[in-house]
């Protein structure tokens, strides 16, 4: 695993392809590289994460635990979406169980090391919360539509 | 002017031709498949339709629905409609015996741009029963799969229990169309892909956006964020096509009730192309 | 330059009795429960003579002239759609058998109508319902049948009423196409121009007279009164885009709150075309029979679909009505669904103006009613 191969996988996935290239120099810097088997937990909800992953190739499910119910899927993530931002945003408790649902590839940034890297170079920090914020966004328009429950009355 | 330049085989929109249900296949709760045959040899023979186009299915006494034909355009011995129980047309049509006969009228509206599609990717976003009036339009893009490029499927539906034909997934998955399937709450050992159908858009890999035509058919919030998903990732929004839904009285343009603007959903319609209804799609009330 | 005759009065009666010999039924304007309306008439005595109308919005009555004019009135509520397009009328036929549901078409309507009195806007209708029921990929056969065998008559209006503003939609006052004859009324006869072979036909067996130069020019100033008395307009510059373009103007929300949804205002347009169709069967059930009815944009039940209705509130359904006469018309049929008749501001029973609710939208309130000098 090299630094220069986590540089070319940033510059292809969703997350980080937009960024100048400077900017995912650094960010290789700080990150890297780790496969996760089926079965895999990258962040289990409730408790504490320091890591951020950005994932290559493969699946996470998301789940969260409800009573009476057991751990129900929210979500599926696959490869250029962007795992555990409870570790940078979130005061590190996982909101969700992220478990790894085939052979996974992912990059892997400390909170310690982005966050670090955030601070000292303000703007490698607006382009990375940037980007942060438009992943949250699409989660959330999701999210929505999940809630609209759209194919509850559904045509004929 | 004339009637034949409507493919209908009769003069008089109006008059409906018998047909007899052949057999029924239960699909999913609430939905089946009434495999359809013409009493009359001769409109058998005449009756032709393009993917995407509707029929109106005449109950006598009760009323007329419009259901968008789910079977192979290729094959006549049947016409296939995959319906919903949604008001009293359906309700009926639900209690009928094979044996039974009904009246159709048809087939009306718009088709899927397939040949359009020829040499491009072609993506098919849809969710629920909206893959019904799509299944004639996969059949045909798989008959003649080497006229286009990669062939895929986005499919969503509320749970596992609400995808239709997923008996034919395996064929259509040989013949060369890659389905990616997702449900909007897992349940009941669901293993698959949890999260919107747009999202799967959001994700899946393009060879050439410029040159991919999407088309999409479900409720009209998820149509209009596949579409936005699909400008996002490059795809020219006139390549993008949708199938509107809107009370369709009369299926040939004379009794306003589906209109949508300047669009008569049952005879512009029901296929139209996004940036054609984009201006009205999230007007409240329109 | 088309040739006039002119027809003594007296000689009306002759009129129509030739239309009967040759099988026609006459419908033409007849006084019925205070207002002018059109009805089958067996002779001239049946005409409003020496009635007119006033009308405003909200408004309508009949006062007597001072004169014997037969045709010295406007337009009333019924218009000839109710002829062509029929406000009930049976589609189709199923008969349950043996063999399974056969359905039928119903024996075509072989009936001749001859319509005397016709308007210029009202032309102007039947020319866009022709478009509407005729023009597209499928024909209606009901109006098909019962508009090819139409005989119009048209009169040329001598007088406007504070609701037209068929000059501003190009539709009249004069009467210039799509009729198979034209009156002028006079105080003694009618200036007469001819408009179809079946006209000159008929004319030939009527006890017609050369015209004169005094009747052309009196017959002239007849209807130029008709444009001289024509103050209410609307501004239809780019009026398509100006709609569509403001779905969202809070004018809408206002007009709703003041409408009723009663539906007269598209009952009474002569171009107003939806409809709904039903199955009415008998007692057993095996006899059924697809009946159209007239329906309206501003029933709650028009946009109804499964999973919910499109237009949920009167100012939807304003918008909805007012967007495709004054707008989508022009995509879907290459002119405004708005012939300038007035109808639907008469019979709003709160004086609703459409012509005042474009000049809002506009944002020049004072436009609608500027008097013909500001016009040209």
């Amino acid at each position: 695993m090299s630094q220069a191969s986590i540089t070319e996988q940033l510059a292809t996935l969703n997350f980080t392809q937009d960024l100048p290239e400077s900017v995912r120099d650094a960010l290789a810097k700080i990150a890297s590289e780790r496969t996760l088997a089926p079965g895999d937990v990258a962040c289990r909800e409730g408790q504490s994460t320091k890591e951020l992953f950005l994932i290559v190739s493969g699946h996470v499910g998301l789940d969260m635990f409800v009573p009476g119910r057991g751990q129900v899927r929210i979500l599926t993530l696959r490869s250029g979406e962007v795992l555990s931002w409870s570790a940078i945003v979130g005061n590190h408790g996982a909101t969700a169980t992220g478990t790894a649902l085939d052979k996974t590839h992912v990059i892997v940034f400390h909170d310690d090391d982005l966050t670090r890297l955030c601070q000292t170079n303000h703007h490698v920090g607006y382009l990375v919360m940037r980007e942060l914020a438009k992943a949250i966004s699409r989660r959330l328009v999701s999210t929505r539509l999940q809630l609209l429950d759209l194919f509850a009355t559904e045509k004929a | 002017m004339s009637s034949t330049s409507t493919g209908l085989p009769n003069l008089d929109p109006w008059l409906a031709y018998t047909v007899r249900i052949a057999a029924v296949t239960h699909e999913i709760d609430d939905v089946s498949t009434y495999h359809l045959k013409f009493t009359d040899q001769a409109v058998a023979d005449t009756f032709s339709f393009q993917p995407g186009q509707f029929n109106m299915l005449y109950l006598p006494g009760v009323g007329e629905a419009a259901i968008s034909i789910s079977s192979d355009p290729a094959k006549h011995a049947m016409l296939d409609h995959t319906v919903r129980i949604a008001g009293n047309v359906t309700r009926t049509l639900a209690n009928l015996e094979v044996g039974a006969t009904f009246g159709l009228r048809g087939p009306f509206g718009s088709a899927w741009p397939v040949d359009a599609c020829c040499d491009r990717d072609v993506i098919i976003v849809t969710g629920g029963i909206g893959l019904a009036p799509l299944r004639p339009a996969i059949y045909e893009l798989l008959n003649r799969a080497s006229e286009f490029g990669q062939l895929t499927l986005l499919y969503g539906a509320r749970e596992s229990a609400g995808l239709l034909y997923t008996g034919e997934f395996d064929e259509w998955r040989s013949r060369g169309l890659d389905i990616h399937t997702t449900v909007d709450r897992a349940s009941g050992g669901w293993t698959g892909n949890v999260g919107v159908v747009p999202q799967l858009l959001d994700r899946l890999p393009l060879n050439d956006p410029q040159n991919t035509t999407v088309l999409c058919c479900g409720p009209e919030v998820m149509m209009w964020y596949t579409a936005r998903s699909a400008l996002g990732r490059g795809i020219p929004q006139e390549r993008v096509y949708v199938s509107l839904e809107r009370n369709m009285n009369c299926a040939i343009g004379l009794c306003g009730h589906c209109q949508f603007g300047p669009t008569f959903v049952c005879k512009d319609g029901p296929v139209v192309r996004y940036d054609c209804v984009a201006d009205f799609l999230r007007v409240e009330g329109f | 330059m088309t040739t006039e005759y002119f027809l003594p009065k007296a000689a009306l009666q002759s009129l129509i009795d030739c239309l009967h010999g040759d099988g026609f039924t006459v419908v033409g304007p007849t006084v019925e429960q205070s207002a002018i309306i059109y009805d089958e008439i067996e002779s001239v005595d049946a005409l409003p003579r020496g009635w007119t109308d006033r009308q405003e919005a909200a408004k309508y009555r009949l006062e007597r002239r001072d004169d014997d004019s037969l045709f010295g009135f406007v337009v009333g509520p019924h218009s000839w759609k109710k002829y062509l397009f029929p406000p009930l009328t049976t589609l189709s036929s199923a008969q349950q058998s043996e063999s399974g549901w056969q359905m039928q078409t119903p024996e075509a309507d072989a009936r001749k109508l001859a319509f005397l009195g016709v308007r210029a806007c009202e032309l102007a209708a039947i020319g866009i319902q022709d478009r509407v029921f005729t023009g597209g990929p499928y024909v209606d056969p009901v109006y098909n049948a019962r508009r090819k065998n139409a005989f119009i008559i048209a009169v040329n209006c001598t007088q406007s009423a504070s609701t037209c503003f068929c000059r501003s939609m190009n539709t009249g006052p004069r009467c210039s196409s799509g009729f198979d004859l034209a009156l002028t009324e006079l105080p003694d006869g009618f200036v007469i121009e001819v408009g179809s072979d079946a006209g000159t036909e008929l004319l030939g067996r009527l006890a017609t007279e050369s015209v004169t130069a005094e009747q052309l020019e009196a017959a002239e100033q007849a209807r130029q009164q008709a444009i001289d008395q024509q103050t209410k307009q609307l501004n239809t510059d780019s009026i398509r885009d100006l709609l569509l373009g403001n779905l969202d103007h809070p004018r809408w929300a206002e007009v709703g709150a003041i409408c009723l949804g009663c539906t007269n205002c598209t009952m009474v347009c002569p171009t107003c075309f939806c409809s709904s169709v039903e199955d009415v069967a008998d007692l057993s059930g095996e006899n059924v029979e697809r009946q159209r009815h007239w329906d309206s944009c501003f029933n709650l039940s028009f946009s109804y679909m499964s999973h919910g209705t499109a237009r949920n509130t009167i100012a939807h359904r304003y918008r909805q009505w007012l967007t495709h006469k004054l707008a989508s018309w022009h995509d879907q049929f290459d002119s405004s669904g708005c012939v300038g008749c007035g109808r639907c501001i008469t019979w709003c029973p709160v004086g609703i103006d459409l012509t005042e609710e474009v000049a809002t939208i506009r944002g020049n309130e004072a436009f609608c009613d500027l008097g013909t000098e500001n016009e040209e």
